[in-house]
């Protein structure tokens, strides 16, 4: 890392320049000005306009949860509990907990067969920090909170648009 | 050039070969519904691939198993050919990473074959996840050192 004062190459992580002592800290952050990069950082998770979420309660049965998402043609619904978020049942999960198993649909509850307490993120957090999730995480819908309450969620499809407006239609 | 011209240029000039994709699942024409979905959920990629003496027929994905599937009271002996997606768009290994993304963000695809040269099998799934992946390792920075999110919830306490 080049200190900005004296030009001397210093290890990366420094603090200080070690030949000159001056700060590294603000130098280490050497965050993209423009471009997609920088986009990714200024704009929030609400530019993505993410969809209104299904929303079912736990004790809802798997039969109605997918009916719900048959419906709208979703692939992924929210457990609700009293205007907090306890769940996401996706077609993963549908696949994995309901069909493998032969699970009886319509006594089983969805709080059986639902991912519990999933990573959420708020409408105000940088697309960066979407990304992370379904790039590292993978993660491939996730709920977004606002004001304490459910709002939204965002889907990997979402994202794949977001990216080809932003990298490929110019 | 920027982390911008980098990624558009990649997305251009980048061939599907250079994504590494994973060989697909196949089984054949006429295996039970069921046997297909196990499959499916075994090898992770939400999508199964159906093949009639070698050839491609068909691909049966998650949105085939929730829509047809899940709550329809199906027999377990029906074959998978009666539930799948017939003849589904494909791509060729040589084209490039941006005609992938308009197909996909055009129609919705999440899943997109891609066939090798002679077009005669398939040789890997793209899927969104695939090209997010793709996007995000120009993007190091910005994506992987990110401090928490202020409203992220722990699905399990650290370190405990």
């Amino acid at each position: 890392m080049k200190c900005p004062q004296c030009n001397h190459e210093n290890f990366p992580g420094e603090d200080s320049c070690s030949n000159c002592g001056s700060d590294l800290m603000d130098a280490d952050l050497t965050k993209p000005k423009k471009g997609f990069g920088a986009l990714i950082l200024s704009d929030t998770i609400e530019k993505l306009e993410p969809p209104e979420p299904l929303i079912v309660k736990p004790d809802s049965t798997v039969k109605e949860a997918v009916e719900l998402m048959i419906k709208h043609g979703h692939g992924s619904v929210l457990v609700v509990d009293s205007e907090e978020l306890v769940g996401i049942f996706t077609e993963r999960d549908l696949l994995k907990r309901v069909v493998r198993t032969r699970l009886d649909v319509n006594t089983n509850k969805i709080s059986e067969v639902m991912t519990s307490e999933p990573q959420s993120l708020s409408g105000s957090d940088s697309i960066a920090y979407a990304l992370n999730r379904m790039a590292v995480h993978s993660i491939r819908h996730i709920p977004i909170i606002t004001d304490s309450k459910v709002s939204g969620f965002i889907s990997v499809r979402g994202m794949l648009k977001y990216i080809s407006e932003h990298t490929l239609e110019r | 050039m920027t982390v911008d011209d980098k990624i558009t240029n990649s997305l251009n000039d980048s061939t599907l070969k250079q994504l590494n994709l994973e060989p697909p699942t196949e089984i054949s024409s006429g295996t039970p519904v069921f046997e297909a979905a196990d499959k499916m959920c075994d090898n992770g990629f939400g999508c199964i691939l159906i093949t009639e003496a070698g050839k491609l027929t068909g691909i049966f994905t998650e949105r085939d198993v929730l829509l047809k599937l899940s709550i329809a009271d199906v027999d377990e002996s029906r074959s998978v050919d009666e539930f799948m997606t017939k003849d589904p768009v494909t791509l060729k290994l040589s084209q490039k990473i941006s005609e992938a993304v308009n197909e996909m963000s055009a129609h919705g695809y999440r899943h997109l074959p891609i066939m090798d040269e002679e077009n005669s099998k398939c040789v890997g799934i793209l899927t969104a996840k695939k090209i997010i992946e793709f996007v995000v390792e120009f993007l190091p920075e910005q994506v992987y050192n990110l401090p928490p999110s202020l409203d992220q919830s722990m699905p399990t306490p650290e370190g405990g």
